[in-house]
């Protein structure tokens, strides 16, 4: 009797697992470690972003979050990846905007990036332009006013062709009419290495920070809506009266095409709880990160604004690939 | 050394296909200006340095020794004659141009049979062929499979293999192969087969 | 730097180096390094990926000590493959292939792999020195450089390239040229072009080196090596000696003191000074060297100045990351992200706000060295065993771990085919009579000049008269041009001789 009714049991539980499921269901995800594609090299600006949002999202649920690096093409390849990766709720990619707002305007990518299922806004860099004390400018306004008379002799320097940061000076260019030199890097950690010495002048990274502090390199203004808490004295561009000139660099996470609008919304709320958290903020100061709060809604909504915004700055610097 | 002419022969023909090919591929990539040179600078500059250094090679062989010429000069006009008719007749007959590139290559191969004899075909194929097998046979056949596949096709490649040492050794390979990389190091490689790869569509049902 | 603030930092250092948690961290570190170093394809910057989050429950001190050890062990280990197998793992060990392989062959695995590790620690040793004593100088002599001080560089770096080959020069060239064209496949960072690509996107980021290394030299040697019915088997019969001779000894010693210098100095360059180093070593000895002729053929002064080098670049190219947070080379851009997830910020403030992890780490270095010549001695017995193994097995395991390397790397089996039309290619140099090295180093070379003279020309404006006017610029192109003549005329004069004798 008991045998038989175990066997039973076994069949059915054989059958169960023989059939596999279309997807989870919110309510019991994640029950499996989950897959965080992370588009960039390891250790580079995204990927040390990316772990402690893992370790936080692994505590928080139970269940591993894990980083997968696929690096290449410019954030290219990982977000194919995830593009092309089962909607099961168990991948998901944590990237910079670029990937999503620049890139697909600059070149033919394999993915399309408003078919991204948005889950959640995971940072904003808080940085600003900075300038080599040797060019002699202490504010925002003497450089403009040190550029406008001496046109195309400070230089830039930018993490690359296409990035975010080199934005940020065709947006000021744009904005303020002034003439500065843009030169490509590879990396911010390349500029950075010809910026201490002067032989480029001026950047907008996060990489410049430490040498800001240490009385390297004067700090000019911060791109972000508010002030760092890092430099109280340094304002915003907004306040410095150049509005919409900022060019933010955000990162955030999304799903492939098709991923669970469930599942999305419970990993959403559980990130913005993270962001709350004393631990989470401290991690993200460190990083010269602030975390600011959006719906999935929000966040598809944003994407849209991002990327009018950038298409505007590409199409007036003339900015091309290929 | 003793096929020093028809050495420097060939590899001169090497280099100097090597270069009017990067020529042609990049003859579209723009130049710039000289505050921004463009991405075709360097490839354009080197591709000429290697077609001359080429013809610098191909005259030290004939120099040398001018029977080389005669000896690969068959071999030369008539994949540069097949070559010529697929690349400017593929199109019409609607076959991509690019094949022309195989009777580039099989003539490179007789020619260097012709100038430099005693190849050893059999384990260059044997090992090219292995490298190639386990590169397509990973991901859908797993780790196992492709070993015995790759490793076997290999041993194959010498005349030296003892058949009854070897499946000893591809045994002990298997293991630490596995155990290393799969199960040690946690390479995201599957074991056992995931699914029948589309070049062994015969198998398919 | 006054002694006793240096006494006060290197007790400090030694005292957070030594405690016993650091220590096995440090052990634990060289150890997997030397093992990845051996391992074809899987390198220092893919281990320390997959360790990164296991480092979160170490002190920040344990775990930038086992990061760094990775580092360096990792170039020991790769030394050791060079030398038996001519599988070079790691650019740097490229040059020690050279020789180096060649010794083995003549059943000199034992000194070669002996006079590696030690040179290799003495080259550690003065390099920790340096850093203790001069970092922040040297950092700024490095600071000295710009893009076009970089680009003459490397413009006498690939002189170098042919000026150590052994073969006919002209072909050299010709190898120089086609490397560099190769290293070209890829996306072009300055324009965001593609080039030679054919629309093949895991060509984008161009063709890894691991792959052109283990196709030319690798792949290449075993099946030459397979075909060669008179083949001895790698070790001759009667191996001689697992240790240096007191001959072998006395000519290492100057080579790996050269090399030591020249290494440490190129190795402070972030912008890639470092993989010039045993290049500009081997082609120096190769010159200084009353028998030039013979390098290539086992000459262990070819080993013995290379490995110091490459091991002194290694120690030195931590400096800039450590005074200023700038990494020379993706291992350094990992350590950063190793100091990143323990919340230290990596840039000037490091020396002073956390002196103990700056110097537990810089003294450490040293122990690590010390660790690895005690690991990599006695293993020298066991490595030499190895090579008994039938090569007609040998062959076939040389193979399978070549492939899983190279596929380990992106997981992209796209890579494995290169990889085989790079045997291929490398078994045809081989019967042309065309050496690999110089392939190589154009390879690595030649995107990277690129990269400096675009750069240099912008900021110039366009005015190509900046490589002349900067002294360190203007400094290595007469290098250049005079290593290229002292290689060039005793060639023209010989082909006049031998013209003349017909």
């Amino acid at each position: 009797m008991r045998r038989r009714s175990f066997m039973a049991l076994a069949g059915i539980a054989l059958a169960a697992g023989a059939v596999p499921l279309a997807e989870a269901t919110a309510a019991d995800w994640p029950d499996k470690p989950v897959k965080v594609i992370v588009p960039y090299a390891p250790g580079g600006a995204t990927d040390l972003l990316a772990r402690p949002w893992g370790e936080a999202l692994s505590k928080a649920f139970g269940q591993q979050f894990v980083i997968e690096n696929r690096g290449g093409a410019g954030g290219m390849i990982g977000a194919e990846a995830t593009y092309k990766a089962a909607p099961d709720g168990y991948t998901i990619v944590f990237t910079p905007n670029a990937v999503l707002s620049v890139l697909p305007q600059l070149r033919k990518t394999p993915y399309d990036p408003s078919k991204f299922e948005p889950i959640a806004r995971t940072g904003d860099l808080v940085t600003g332009f900075v300038i080599h004390p040797s060019v002699g400018v202490k504010t925002f306004q003497e450089m403009l006013d040190y550029a406008k008379k001496n046109p195309g002799k400070l230089t830039y320097g930018s993490a690359g062709l296409g990035t975010a940061t080199q934005l940020r000076i065709e947006a000021l260019k744009m904005k303020t009419g002034v003439d500065i030199l843009h030169v490509p890097y590879r990396g911010s950690a390349d500029a950075l290495n010809d910026l201490l010495p002067g032989t480029i002048q001026m950047m907008n990274e996060i990489n410049v920070l430490p040498h800001v502090k240490a009385g390297k390199l004067i700090l000019l203004n911060i791109n972000h809506a508010n002030r760092s808490p890092d430099f109280p004295n340094v304002p915003t561009l907004t306040e410095l009266g150049i509005k919409d000139a900022d060019v933010p660099i955000w990162y955030s996470v999304w799903g492939p095409p098709g991923f669970p609008k469930d599942i999305a919304l419970k990993l959403n709320k559980k990130i913005i709880e993270i962001a709350k958290s004393d631990d989470m903020k401290k991690r993200m100061r460190d990083l010269n990160t602030e975390v600011p709060i959006q719906t999935p809604e929000e966040l598809a909504a944003y994407l849209k604004t991002d990327t009018a915004r950038n298409a505007e700055i590409i199409k007036a610097a003339n900015i091309k690939l290929d | 050394m003793k096929f020093r002419a028809g050495q420097d022969f060939a590899t001169g023909m090497l280099f100097a296909l090597f270069g009017a090919a990067a020529l042609y591929i990049g003859a579209d990539y723009s130049m710039g200006t000289a505050q921004r040179p463009g991405t075709g600078v360097l490839p354009h500059i080197l591709s000429w340095c290697l077609v001359v250094t080429g013809l610098v090679l191909i005259l030290q062989g004939v120099i040398a020794e001018s029977k080389v010429v005669r000896s690969a000069l068959p071999t030369i006009l008539i994949s540069s004659l097949v070559a010529a008719a697929l690349f400017f007749g593929g199109p019409v007959i609607g076959i991509s141009e690019a094949w022309a590139t195989l009777p580039v290559v099989i003539g490179c191969l007789v020619m260097m049979e012709i100038l430099l004899p005693g190849t050893a075909w059999r384990p260059l194929a044997a090992v090219t062929i292995a490298t190639v097998v386990f590169g397509i046979a990973l991901d859908d056949l797993g780790l196992v499979i492709t070993m015995i596949l790759t490793l076997t096709i290999c041993a194959a490649g010498t005349p030296e293999t003892r058949w009854r040492e070897y499946f000893m050794f591809l045994a002990l390979m298997l293991v630490l192969g596995v155990g290393t990389f799969v199960l040690l190091l946690g390479m995201p490689i599957p074991i056992w087969p995931v699914r029948i790869p589309h070049w062994l569509f015969f198998l398919q049902r | 730097m006054g002694f006793e603030e240096t006494w006060h930092h290197l007790s400090l250092g030694f005292s957070v180096a030594l405690s016993m948690q650091n220590l096995f961290w440090c052990f634990i570190g060289v150890l997997i390094g030397t093992a990845i170093g051996v391992l074809p394809g899987v390198g220092p910057t893919a281990t320390m990926a997959l360790l990164l989050p296991i480092t979160y429950f170490l002190t920040p001190e344990g775990a930038l000590i086992m990061l760094a050890g990775i580092y360096y062990g990792a170039q020991y280990g790769g030394s050791t493959t060079a030398i038996l197998v001519n599988l070079p793992g790691e650019a740097s060990s490229v040059v020690t292939a050279l020789d180096g392989y060649q010794m083995a062959r003549q059943g000199r695995a034992g000194p070669a792999l002996a006079i590696s590790a030690i040179g290799s620690f003495f080259a550690g040793t003065v390099a920790t020195c340096a850093i203790v004593m001069a970092a922040p100088p040297l950092t700024r002599l490095a600071q000295q450089f710009a893009p076009a001080d970089y680009f003459s560089l490397m413009v006498l770096g690939l002189v170098l390239a042919v000026v150590m080959a052994s073969g006919s020069i002209v072909k050299a060239i010709g190898m120089v040229f086609l490397g560099m064209l190769l290293g070209l496949i890829g996306t072009d960072v300055n324009t965001g072009n593609t080039r030679f690509t054919f629309g093949i996107s895991d060509l984008f980021d161009g063709i890894g080196f691991v792959i052109v290394a283990m196709g030319l030299f690798g792949m290449a040697e075993i099946i030459k090596n397979l075909g060669d019915n008179e083949r001895r088997d790698l070790v001759s019969s009667k191996v001689s000696g697992l240790m240096p001779t007191r001959e072998d000894f006395k000519r290492s010693w100057p080579p790996i003191v050269r090399g030591t210098f020249l290494g440490g100095l190129l190795g402070i360059l972030p912008g890639g000074g470092g993989v010039l180093g045993s290049f500009a070593s081997y082609a120096l000895e190769k010159k200084i060297s009353p028998t030039p002729e013979k390098f290539g053929k086992g000459e262990i002064e070819g080993v013995a100045g290379p490995e110091s080098a490459n091991n002194a670049a290694a120690q030195t190219s931590f400096i800039p990351m450590l005074t200023l947070g700038i990494p020379s080379n993706a291992v350094m851009a990992m350590m950063i992200g190793g100091m990143m997830i323990h919340g230290i910020v990596p840039g000037p403030q490091v020396m002073d706000q956390k002196p103990d992890l700056f110097w537990g780490m810089i003294v450490s270095m040293w122990i690590g060295n010390a660790m690895l010549v005690i690991l990599n001695l006695p293993l020298i017995g066991i490595w030499v065993k190895m090579l008994l193994v039938p090569y007609r097995l040998l062959a076939i395991a040389i193979l399978f771990f070549c492939c899983i390397g190279v596929y380990s790397l992106n997981n992209l089996w796209s890579e494995v085919l290169f990889m085989a039309m790079f045997g291929m290619l490398g078994f045809i140099f081989v019967r042309l009579d065309c050496e690999p090295a110089p392939l190589l180093l154009g390879y690595l070379l030649g995107p990277l000049m690129e990269v400096y003279m675009r750069r240099a020309m912008l900021l110039s404006r366009g005015d190509a008269l900046v490589f002349f006017q900067r002294p360190l610029s203007l400094a290595f192109l007469i290098i250049a041009v005079i290593a290229l003549a002292v290689v060039i005329f005793p060639n023209i004069r010989k082909a006049r001789e031998e013209a003349f004798q017909e």
